[in-house]
């Protein structure tokens, strides 16, 4: 009697892929051999077994919603709108940053400015006082000058 | 996940079919992308129903499976047999959906577990499949094909997909390596032991005939 052939042999012999003279010397084989016979049969009733084994129709629907997920995919989906923006997002980063020091920096000049603005006005003021001050003090002169007696004019 | 198209795999001598209709999806042509859907939908969703066992999920991993061609078309490689990649995505996909689902089937047992505490000694029920009146034949031949799914189901998940693909697609062990990942004498070893189970399951299969 030969050897016992591996496993894979039985295998390949169950499922028919064996050519013809592996196939003739496995048989020849399990004519002698009980166990390698028994081990055939079992394996041929799986074999048989599994081929009831019928499965279901696939639905009638399924290329259609295939189609419709594809076309959907294809479509330019929100999520992908905010994608992109995504991928902008340090560069939105950086523009706000730079606006944002700009208006400090805007500020920070017109708050050093403000008083300045402030000097002027104030000095524009105590000019107007000292002017109203002088034209008060001419008027007090004239006035006084125009009630001297005529004797002192003389 | 994001397909590495066939990077690792080995080349083709012979010219693929489907790989030529891929390489014209990949240049825009839709109507190749039919053609292989047609010619790949059945054995592909026959495959996953017979992996994960309900109808539903079955159908709903084969569009997956399908979309992430069809996604993949522009990085595809002709560098191996399109079915190779084809079922390892549906493999990848259906060992997932294996694995979430017993995780989920193991939260119903523990929520079951709980609801029978909080309810004093009720009983899970169980769910009667159909009640018609069935011939004896039918019954035979319905309680055969059940023992016979309940025996693929028992396998673990790895050893299932090795022996669908070397039973009903007639994938050699390298091409079921390929699918699976692993070397072919590994192969070789989920199917010995997945076989194995099933002769000692399924023996008196045997003594029948």
């Amino acid at each position: 009697m030969t050897h016992c052939p591996t496993e894979d042999v039985l295998l390949d012999y169950v499922a028919g892929s064996l050519n013809a003279a592996q196939a003739a010397g496995f048989e020849r084989h399990a004519k002698e051999c009980s166990r390698c016979d028994a081990l055939l049969a079992s394996q041929a009733a799986v074999w048989r077994g599994l081929d009831e084994w019928k499965p279901e129709p696939v639905s009638a629907g399924f290329n259609r919603e295939l189609w419709r997920r594809i076309d959907a995919e294809a479509a330019p989906p929100l999520w992908s709108a905010l994608r992109f923006w995504k991928q902008l997002a340090p560069l939105v980063a950086v523009l706000a940053l730079v606006v944002t020091g700009y208006m400090l920096d805007h500020r920070a000049q017109q708050a050093v400015t403000a008083p300045a603005a402030v000097t002027v006005s104030t000095s524009e003021a105590d000019q107007l006082e000292r002017a109203l001050d002088d034209l008060q003090l001419l008027e007090t002169v004239d006035t006084a000058s125009s009630a001297k007696p005529a004797s002192d004019l003389m | 996940m994001t397909e590495r198209v066939q990077s690792n795999m080995e080349a083709v001598a012979a010219p693929d079919l489907d790989a030529q209709l891929m390489l014209r999806v990949r240049e825009g042509d839709d109507e190749s992308f039919r053609v292989l859907l047609e010619k790949h939908r059945n054995p592909l969703v026959h495959f996953l129903q017979r992996m994960v066992q309900d109808a539903g999920a079955s159908e709903e991993l084969a569009q997956e499976v399908f979309l992430r061609i069809y996604r993949s078309r522009g990085s595809y490689e002709a560098s191996a047999k399109f079915t190779t990649w084809m079922f390892r995505i549906a493999s990848h996909l259906a060992l997932n959906w294996l694995r979430d689902e017993r995780h989920e089937r193991a939260a119903e047992r523990l929520d079951a577990g709980r609801t029978a505490d909080t309810h004093g000694s009720e009983l899970p029920v169980r769910e009667l499949k159909d009640s018609r009146p069935l011939v004896e034949q039918d019954m035979v031949y319905e309680t055969r094909l059940q023992e016979i799914r309940d025996s693929i189901a028992s396998l673990p998940a790895k050893q299932r997909a090795a022996v669908l693909m070397h039973k009903y697609e007639e994938m050699g062990y390298s091409q079921i390596a390929q699918a699976l990942e692993c070397s072919e004498s590994a192969v070789k070893s989920l199917l010995f032991r997945a076989y194995e189970t099933l002769r000692a399951r399924l023996a008196h299969l045997a003594e029948g005939v």
